[in-house]
């Protein structure tokens, strides 16, 4: 029967708890992994041999484990085998006193060590591929019929050449995925080696696959009029929704060792894109008006572009006491934070999806959204949208929401009534059925 | 007996011929040669525009920002040759270097292209030249060409091409013998008063390429499909190419590219630096610059696809020629074929004059196996030079009577 194999290469090379287009691998690798099929096997990258290899379920489930827990884990014991083998082939070609010693250290070590010694084993195997070939890999893991799917930080971790190279040559399928296109519409809104990279990425996708699927039908409409005005062919494309369901529980505890009174939420990364400075200028406006000016909490890391807007936040006396600036909040102390939050606003200037406005009206939070790109999409007629540009409207809207609770409580009740989380298990079955639609 | 002597004119050094000016002028001086002429090659140019090694013996150079070169005392855009004619006939003393160069009897003046006109009247008016003839070797027809590079360059070139358009008549008028590259100029040039006009069509070189050059420049471009385009700097070569593919190459599967070879390189790696998909597009196009004649064969050799996305200009093309004698699949405009009237029904061979279809031709190149080297016949070898400039120096006995 023709395999389905799915793409586990950024889940292998992450090195912390899966969020974004990391957690989307994950989570639907957890699923297959689950689903004792026997058509479903996993596969990685490795950029230095050019090639594809088959990876072990257990890798993956290693990695997670750890990467969830930041403890080190003990690989499952085929894998352990394989490793020990493989090392003691590395050993094997090893000079004498380096063998002995290594030999001995191994027998002592934990799983840790025999890692590290598998990971050297491949990237001898890697650089030997380099030695001997620029061309890519053709080693068949692939056969005709077969659906290769990938999920992950293709951009980073593949070549996308590479895969056209074999799948033209082999005849198997792909299925690959359109988170965004923003480095590619919005350049200035990235860095710029970011954004220099997308053109070629989307470029390649389109001649890669045999169907893409888009996370939103923005997104959809973004991969499909880039392809078009590129001349490349289009493939077919599919919508896939991403989980939006909670996995954190109930939140408990208080946020009074976070913030103090009310508050309006904003979660996201600090960067340019995601555009903080409305709302800045927003409390400015509100302060120069003389109107009550709301405290914003911003839950984030700081990321490119920000630097002068940092700056006024920390140093603009009308609103420094106003924005309180939070960094590695935890998961308990997150879910305490939408609990008290008047309401949530997310203005971004363009999205694939908006993760963050699903997970609002997850934990049962109004959220004042732009209305850009994938946002309307995500808050349907449960949130109410905004000109991102639109300084006074920014104003205007969260004040009057401060300064009327029941109009809150009004949108949170349709809220819970209406809104229904996308499980990962569908996001999954989606994944599943666009694959299967290929097999041969 | 004492051969004819004639003295070919340039405004480019043909010692190590790259351009297709360059080359067509070397071929002109081997089929004089075979054809028992004498000949001393002459180029006049502007200093330091091309390097030490590729200066001839008789080469002499000029400044380009002498006034006397000037029309009014004012210098023209896009004019370098036409100076060249006028500081020439201008400059005692380069006139005079240029004397010395010359053989004590010329039998004729060979101008290839009309810039050196200028010079070439004072050198007849000298006693020992009264006698010389002259022959036109035109390689286009000027005047609506350079117009056309004024316009694409956004410069008011009205008396450049006013002074073009006068040379290029004047060398029909004065000359006894013209040489046509092709039918249309053929024509252009009997009706600005050209007496005795033959075709003496552009031709090539037979090149074969070195396996291990073939195999290194396979592994250079890490075994991608190859399309190949090869110009010179010379601006509606860029021009064409941008016209034919636009802004974005993403039609273009990842496993093909575009080789541009030669000093048309530079131009597209400005302009393709610049356009809004830079990463796709430089991913797509391998710029190699100007190479060595033996890279150029071994990338002839590996060329699936010829590209001629040439739109404007007069003339016949050297690298049509190239192309047509290589069997391979050529993609070409009408304008490109221009001269090359017969090979127009060759099957390896689309015409394209639009930018859908030169594009939906590349990619259906692509998208199908590599197409069979057509047989290389007694219509493909009519393009080398020994057989396009067969003509020339029976005709030029004829002018000379001897």
């Amino acid at each position: 029967m023709p395999t389905i194999w799915f793409d586990v290469t950024t889940i292998l090379a992450w090195q912390r708890p899966p969020t974004g287009v990391v957690r989307v691998e994950a989570e639907v690798f957890k699923r297959l992994a689950a689903s004792g099929r026997s058509d479903v096997k996993f596969c990685r990258y490795d950029k230095a041999a050019r090639g594809y290899f088959e990876s072990p379920p257990s890798d993956a489930l290693a990695t997670l484990e750890r990467n969830s827990t930041g403890k080190k884990v003990a690989a499952a014991p085929s894998t352990v085998k394989r490793l020990a083998d493989g090392a003691n082939d590395l050993l094997k070609r090893t000079p004498l006193p380096v063998y002995r010693r290594i030999d001995a250290l191994q027998k002592r070590s934990e799983p840790v060590l025999r890692e590290a010694l598998h990971r050297l084993r491949e990237t001898n195997k890697s650089m030997k591929a380099m030695r001997q070939r620029k061309a890519p890999t053709a080693a068949p893991l692939f056969a005709r019929g077969d659906v290769l799917v990938s999920a992950g930080l293709d951009w980073d971790f593949k070549d996308l050449d590479v895969l056209y190279e074999l799948k033209r040559s082999i005849g198997f399928k792909v299925v690959l995925f359109c988170y965004d296109l923003i480095p590619v519409l919005l350049p200035h809104a990235c860095r710029t080696e970011v954004a220099d990279v997308f053109p070629r990425y989307y470029a390649d996708v389109a001649w890669s696959a045999d169907t893409v699927l888009c996370i939103s039908k923005s997104s959809q409409r973004d991969f499909e009029g880039f392809v078009r005005e590129i001349g490349a062919p289009l493939p077919k494309t599919g919508l896939v929704h991403l989980g939006s369901t909670l996995d954190t529980p109930p939140a408990t505890k208080g946020v009074d060792h976070l913030v103090r009174g009310p508050f309006i939420l904003f979660v996201s990364t600090l960067e340019r894109r995601k555009n903080h400075e409305v709302l800045y200028r927003a409390l400015v406006r509100l302060s120069q008006q003389g109107k009550p000016v709301p405290t914003l909490v911003f839950v984030g890391m700081q990321g490119w572009g920000v630097d002068d807007l940092m700056n006024d936040l920390k140093r603009d006396p009308r609103v420094r006491s106003k924005i309180v600036l939070l960094h590695h909040v935890k998961d308990d102390d997150l879910a305490a934070l939408y609990r008290h939050a008047s309401f949530t606003v997310f203005p971004s200037l363009y999205e694939g999806w908006g993760l963050p406005v699903a997970e609002s009206m997850a934990h049962g939070r109004f959220c004042l959204s732009s209305n850009t790109s994938s946002l309307p999409e995500v808050g349907g007629e449960l949130v109410e949208y905004l000109d991102p540009w639109d300084v006074n409207a920014w104003a205007e809207r969260m004040a009057y929401f401060v300064a009327n609770p029941g109009e809150v409580a009004k949108r949170e009740r349709a809220i819970v009534e209406r809104f229904k989380p996308t499980p990962w298990d569908e996001t999954a079955t989606t994944v599943l059925n666009a694959a299967l639609a290929l097999q041969g | 007996m004492r051969s004819p002597v004639v003295v070919l004119f340039t405004t480019y050094p043909i010692t190590q011929p790259r351009s297709g000016g360059q080359s067509r002028a070397a071929a002109l001086v081997e089929a004089y040669v075979a054809g028992g002429f004498e000949v001393v090659p002459i180029a006049v140019f502007e200093t330091g525009a091309f390097r030490r090694q590729e200066v001839g013996p008789n080469d002499l150079q000029f400044p380009l920002d002498d006034a006397r070169s000037f029309a009014d005392g004012v210098k023209l855009p896009q004019s370098n040759d036409v100076q060249a004619g006028r500081f020439l006939a201008a400059d005692d003393t380069l006139f005079k270097k240029l004397v010395k160069r010359l053989p004590k009897r010329v039998d004729a003046f060979h101008l290839e292209q009309p810039w050196l006109l200028p010079a070439v009247e004072r050198l007849r008016a000298l006693p020992a030249f009264t006698s010389s003839r002259i022959v036109y070797g035109s390689q286009n027809i000027e005047a609506p060409l350079r117009a056309a590079i004024c316009q694409q360059l956004g410069v008011d070139g009205a008396k450049t091409i006013e002074a073009v358009k006068s040379l290029e008549t004047a060398a029909c008028r004065v000359a006894e013998l013209t040489l046509a590259v092709s039918e249309s100029d053929e024509q252009a040039l009997v009706a600005m008063g050209g007496r005795r006009v033959i075709r003496a069509a552009n031709g090539i070189h037979a090149s074969s390429a070195v396996p291990s050059l073939v195999t290194a420049w396979k592994e250079r471009l890490r075994h991608r499909r190859v399309a190949l385009f090869v110009g010179s700097a010379h601006p509606p070569n860029a021009a064409g190419f941008i016209e034919a593919f636009g802004e974005a190459l993403g039609f273009l599967p990842p496993d093909c590219c575009i080789v541009v070879a030669g000093r048309v390189g530079v131009r597209l790696q400005e302009h393709y630096e610049t356009t809004r998909y830079k990463s796709l597009n430089l991913s797509r196009l391998f710029i190699t610059g100007e190479l060595a004649q033996e890279d150029l064969s071994a990338l002839k050799a590996l060329a699936e696809v010829y590209l001629l996305p040439i739109f404007e200009g007069g003339g016949s093309n050297i690298k049509t020629s190239e192309a047509i004698l290589s069997g391979r699949p050529i993609i070409a405009t009408s304008v490109s074929l221009r001269g090359f009237e017969r090979h127009t029904r060759l099957p390896e061979l689309t015409i394209a004059d639009t930018r859908a279809a030169f594009i939906e031709a590349l990619r259906a190149a692509f998208l199908g196996a590599p197409r069979p080297t057509a047989p290389i016949d007694a219509d493909r070898t009519a393009l080398l030079w020994k057989n396009t400039l067969a003509n020339v120096a029976p005709a030029l006995r004829q002018v000379l009577g001897a």
